[in-house]
């Protein structure tokens, strides 16, 4: 998903879930931290590296292709933007090598998306933040994998937009990919930038939904394709409804956080909560543009009557370097939440059996387990 | 490119310049390693191939074309090492077919580099100018000259100069690629 | 998943194989072509002497390269034809079914060229080839039958299919 609707979709989900305009500020600038958040950012504040939640496109050229390389790259993509649907599936006949990728797949209301949205709770508002972004992402990523792998994420010709007539029916017209990264995707012509088909399994172009271009971050786009790994069988991506539902779960699973509803369930949303601007909403989802932060600001405002300010990667930058208590600054908490549910993912693929997201322990004495359990009791009772 | 990467293709280059060389001082030897060398590296990678087939590729949409590919590289290295009790035109040959195919793929690359602006576009077309001569000389002097000792010159000139490339890309600036 | 979508997916499958498989049969045509060319150009008289009886290559040479260049084109329109039929299925749209006989036939071809250099080799002929050449003869002509054969056998299941689907329907 892209900063439409990590920043302004995000607050106005918080807002509906009850939390007020500053809560919702630091809850939505944390979710769209984590596509920022790269090692090049956490070196220049002289933050820890390993909570980088995502890798500069810089990053991932100079990136390292072998075990360690590999590993790295799938610990912050699976943990964060394809959070695994199901390490446990069976596939008959199929190598361990393939069924550790296949498991990666990302799909929604996912076991380790509870433990996510758990992970969050009595924790700070950034931990809610990284926990919305990664449920929002489990939406629009799903059927792909955030490991670099042909046989699990790559596409083929057989790719159609499914544009919509005005009469409400659809016209299937085929997705033309280019790998031009200067020029604009163009929805109305049906062209969309892709990356380069690599037959090499572990290249970077073959990392997540990269070989479907940016059409599954655009909330208008329909379209149908054969995934790699669905033995010809046609998938339908209807991203208008999905980022409704991804809208309405992060709503209900905020409600959780606040405290409101007892407990987070798979397949749950807040429909109730969206109503009076179900039809607003779902206008601004399938509005066939590149970019809906217009949009979605405007509503975030009708919404809260505040101003929404807009994004500035360099806010909470000085307060950290400068900082003597590192961990309680704004970026402090941020890094504190992406460690643990950076954490909490890895060891979860490692005890699933595959070492993609490399080997893991947990250390019940760990200085850093104590920190996460003590800062939470903090803010409890701070409350 | 990370550190890793440059001191590997440094050295790689390095090790190719002292290859080719070698081959140019003895000739004689030059023409059954050369036979051996390629064979084996084909072998190698479609014997990797055909696993990736097997263990991967065959669950996927379109993994067929794996197969194909490693059937058409173990064929290749088959007959690469049939080569070694043929006459030297159908090293020739071969060399002649695989430097041209690899010539105009490093034109067409070049073109594409150059669209996307990137820089390397002047090193690729430079590669592939080379081997489209390298295939024309081949075909002048072993097809029609009959020159016995052309695949190994050949085939140590082409070493050396993948050995210059392999170096000079090692002190590229790359520009980022696509990945969204 | 539905019978439909069973039968759709795997329709979908066969198409694929026709595509990539229709893609290296016209490669394969045209390799047959250049190969031989190329031969020809380096070795002319072991190449004819393969073919026909000294005299009569040395007495009607230009009949002789009119009939080799007809051959030669003929065996490479048949792949060309055959993969870019394959091809064009494989791409969903709709073709007759006269180029499943064709890519048998050239799947067939190659299967009594094998059996022929084998054929060969054990009766003890004189070959002018060594052991290690034969072996990779007949590998290579037993991948193209079975890759021929191959895209045969989806163009017909592809067929089977879409009756099965009608059928449903």
């Amino acid at each position: 998903m892209q900063k439409d609707f990590h920043y302004y979709a995000t607050y106005c989900a918080a807002y509906l879930a009850g939390y007020t305009h500053e809560e919702s500020m630091d809850i939505c600038y944390s979710a769209q931290f984590v596509d920022l958040c790269s090692e090049t950012l956490l070196r220049k504040i002289k933050g820890p590296e390993e909570a980088a939640t995502t890798q500069l496109q810089i990053e991932m050229v100079e990136a390292r292709t072998d075990v360690a390389g590999l590993r790295n790259i799938t610990r912050i993509w699976s943990s964060f933007h394809f959070l695994p649907y199901d390490l446990y599936a069976e596939k008959k006949k199929v190598s361990k090598r393939y069924l550790n990728k296949f498991r990666l797949i990302c799909d929604t209301n996912s076991d380790l998306l509870v433990e996510t949205v758990k992970l969050a709770k009595d924790s700070s508002l950034q931990a809610a933040g990284v926990a919305m972004h990664v449920l929002a992402d489990t939406w629009a990523h799903r059927y792909f994998a955030g490991t670099p792998s042909l046989v699990i994420n790559n596409t083929d010709y057989y790719f159609y937009e499914l544009v919509p007539a005005e009469d409400g029916s659809f016209t299937e017209r085929p997705v033309q990919f280019k790998h031009n990264p200067s020029a604009p995707d163009d929805p109305e012509k049906g062209i969309y930038i892709n990356s380069l088909y690599q037959s090499n399994e572990k290249s970077i172009m073959n990392l997540g939904h990269g070989r479907a271009g940016h059409l599954p971050d655009y909330s208008f786009a329909r379209y149908k394709y054969l995934p790699a790994w669905g033995n010809y069988c046609e998938i339908v991506k209807d991203n208008p409804s999905d980022y409704m539902h991804a809208f309405c779960q992060m709503i209900y699973a905020l409600k959780y956080l606040r405290g409101v509803n007892e407990s987070f369930e798979k397949n749950v949303y807040d429909t109730d909560a969206v109503r009076p601007w179900e039809d607003e909403i779902k206008a601004m989802l399938g509005k066939r543009q590149l970019d809906a932060c217009e949009d979605w600001l405007k509503f975030a405002e009708k919404l809260s009557g505040r101003e929404v300010a807009d994004f500035d990667i360099e806010k909470y930058q000085s307060e950290y370097t400068e900082a003597a208590v590192k961990d309680e600054t704004y970026l402090g908490r941020f890094i504190t939440a992406a460690l643990a549910q950076k954490n909490m993912v890895t060891y979860s693929i490692f005890k699933s059996g595959s070492k993609l997201a490399g080997e893991s322990i947990v250390n019940k004495k760990s200085p850093f387990i104590d920190k996460l359990s003590e800062a939470a009791k903090k803010r409890r009772e701070e409350r | 490119m990370n550190i890793f990467k440059r001191a590997r293709k440094i050295l790689l280059g390095m090790g190719m310049i002292i290859g080719g060389f070698l081959f140019l001082l003895i000739p004689e030897a030059g023409y059954q390693v050369l036979i051996i060398i390629l064979s084996i590296s084909l072998l190698v990678y479609g014997v990797k191939t055909i696993i990736y087939y097997f263990t991967m590729a065959r669950n996927m949409v379109g993994g067929k074309s794996a197969l194909f590919k490693s059937i058409i590289l173990l064929d290749t290295a088959m007959l690469t090492a049939s080569f070694s009790t043929l006459r030297p035109a159908y090293l020739i040959l071969y060399l002649v077919g695989m430097y041209a195919v690899s010539g105009v793929i490093n034109i067409l690359r070049s073109a594409e580099a150059k669209k996307f602006d990137s820089p390397m576009w002047k090193m690729k077309l430079a590669s592939g100018i080379i081997n489209i001569l390298i295939a024309v000389i081949a075909m002048v002097f072993g097809l029609f000259l009959h020159s016995a000792e052309m695949p190994v010159y050949l085939f140590a000139g082409v070493v050396i100069n993948s050995g210059v490339f392999s170096i000079a890309a090692a002190f590229q600036k790359e520009k980022p690629i696509y990945i969204p | 998943m539905d019978q439909d979508e069973i039968i759709r997916s795997r329709i979908r499958k066969h198409r694929n194989t026709l595509n990539i498989l229709g893609t290296g049969t016209m490669a394969l045509g045209i390799w047959n072509v250049i190969k031989f060319i190329i031969g020809l150009i380096s070795t002319p008289k072991e190449i004819l002497d393969e073919l026909f009886a000294e005299q009569i290559y040395t007495d009607n040479m230009m009949l002789l390269i009119l009939i080799l260049i007809v051959l030669l084109g003929g065996s490479m329109a048949l792949y060309l034809y055959a993969g870019d039929r394959a091809r064009a299925e494989g791409r969903g749209k709709k073709r007759r079914s006269f180029y499943i006989g064709v890519v048998f036939l050239l799947s067939l071809m190659h299967t009594l060229s094998a059996l022929y250099i084998v054929i060969t080799l054990l009766s003890g002929y004189d070959i002018r080839e060594s052991v290690l050449s034969i072996i990779v003869a007949v590998i290579v002509d037993m991948t193209a039958a079975i890759t021929l054969a191959e895209m045969g056998w989806s163009a017909v299941m592809i067929r089977k299919y879409q009756r099965m689907a009608i059928t449903e329907k």
